[in-house]
């Protein structure tokens, strides 16, 4: 399988998937410049402390704003568990002028499949980006 | 800093080196669009311009990454001859009760091999004698899968010999005519998959071999594939 991940720890994974990504959405958009891959990067929420990290961002310098928002999730419990997140990944989407910012979840083949997973982004409208696992 | 955790340092500038790459390749489509668009020579220059870098730093990519690959071995020998000294004595039949090995015994063990470490088999032939005959495989039994070492020697060669054009290594290794800047940029795998170019591919599998070959490397009893 390319690139299989499933030999390395977390934290290498994690190392690696924020290039992985920003690759990505440049395969998409092949002509976009001055972009940067933020981790952790803050969303607002309706107050100061509802603050919240999403775990990958495509950040456009030029026009100061993400392009694209990225969240890990490893198993569909923990799909369940970041529920909140994502609506307010969403809500935060929404808020921003001109194009909405490509919204996914990043997920490990294993489960790329599920219906239950497939469902969920379709009605929440999030793209789902597999990796090999 | 041990030798994996060095390997992982290395490749982020592999990775950083594609990083530019694909900004150098998004300047150029832009210009190429612009000289469409407008017919003024200067995109044009500007596009060929930018191509030429965008080519030159995915080939440094793949260079830099099969670079960090040798050092991790090197290093490996170094911190195993460092940590487990007996390898040493028992490989050169040394008497004494203590023996440490230092960097300039394992610069004179490199030397002494002829810089085996650009060569997968050879650098597989100076560990298996120090650090152990079962650490890339038992009998038929493979424990360390080199495949993609071996992939990114050819591209590597490739590159370094022929100027990206496809050596019949290459070819075969890789059952493709594409010079190697353009199969390294190719994709690997369904679209909405990661990764999504053969140089990330590369890069992925060759930290897993690295991982694996690590683990091995320390593990007591090695575990039978």
């Amino acid at each position: 399988m390319p690139g299989d991940l499933s030999h390395l720890s977390e934290k290498v994974v994690s190392e690696l998937m924020g290039g992985l990504l920003l690759s990505y959405f440049r395969s998409m958009h092949p002509e976009r410049t001055d972009l940067d891959l933020i981790r952790n990067f803050r969303i607002p929420g309706p107050r100061a402390a509802a603050t919240r990290r999403v775990d990958f961002a495509i950040f456009d310098r030029s026009k100061s704003r993400p392009v694209a928002l990225f969240e890990l999730v490893t198993t569909t419990s923990s799909l369940r568990n970041k529920s909140q997140l994502l609506n307010q990944l969403k809500r935060y989407a929404d808020t921003l002028e001109g194009p909405s910012p490509l919204l996914a979840i990043v997920v490990p083949d294993s489960i790329s499949k599920r219906s239950t997973l497939r469902d969920w982004s379709k009605k929440h409208d999030f793209e789902v980006v597999s990796y090999p696992d | 800093m041990n030798s994996f955790d060095q390997l992982q340092r290395d490749a982020q500038i592999a990775q950083r080196l594609w990083s530019a790459q694909q900004e150098a390749r998004a300047e150029y489509a832009r210009a190429r669009r612009r000289y469409r668009t407008s017919g003024d020579p200067v995109h044009q220059s500007l596009a060929d311009e930018k191509y030429s870098l965008h080519r030159a730093l995915v080939e440094a990519s793949a260079v830099r990454l099969s670079t960090a690959w040798e050092v991790f071995l090197r290093n490996l020998l170094a911190e195993y001859l460092s940590r487990r000294p007996v390898s040493f004595r028992r490989a050169w039949g040394f008497q004494a009760n203590s023996v440490s090995v230092g960097s300039d015994a394992v610069d004179r063990i490199v030397t002494e091999a002829r810089q085996p470490f650009q060569d997968l088999n050879r650098a597989k032939q100076l560990l298996r004698y120090y650090l152990g005959p079962d650490l890339f495989s038992v009998g038929k039994k493979v424990a360390v899968d080199t495949k993609p070492v071996e992939d990114l020697v050819a591209i590597r060669n490739a590159v370094v010999h022929t100027a990206g054009s496809p050596t019949r290594q290459f070819r075969n290794r890789l059952s493709t005519r594409k010079a190697a800047h353009v199969y390294l940029t190719s994709r690997p795998g369904p679209v909405g998959s990661l990764p999504v170019t053969q140089f990330e591919r590369l890069l992925t599998d060759l930290l897993a071999t690295a991982a694996t070959l690590y683990q091995r490397t320390w593990a007591r009893p090695r575990p039978v594939p």
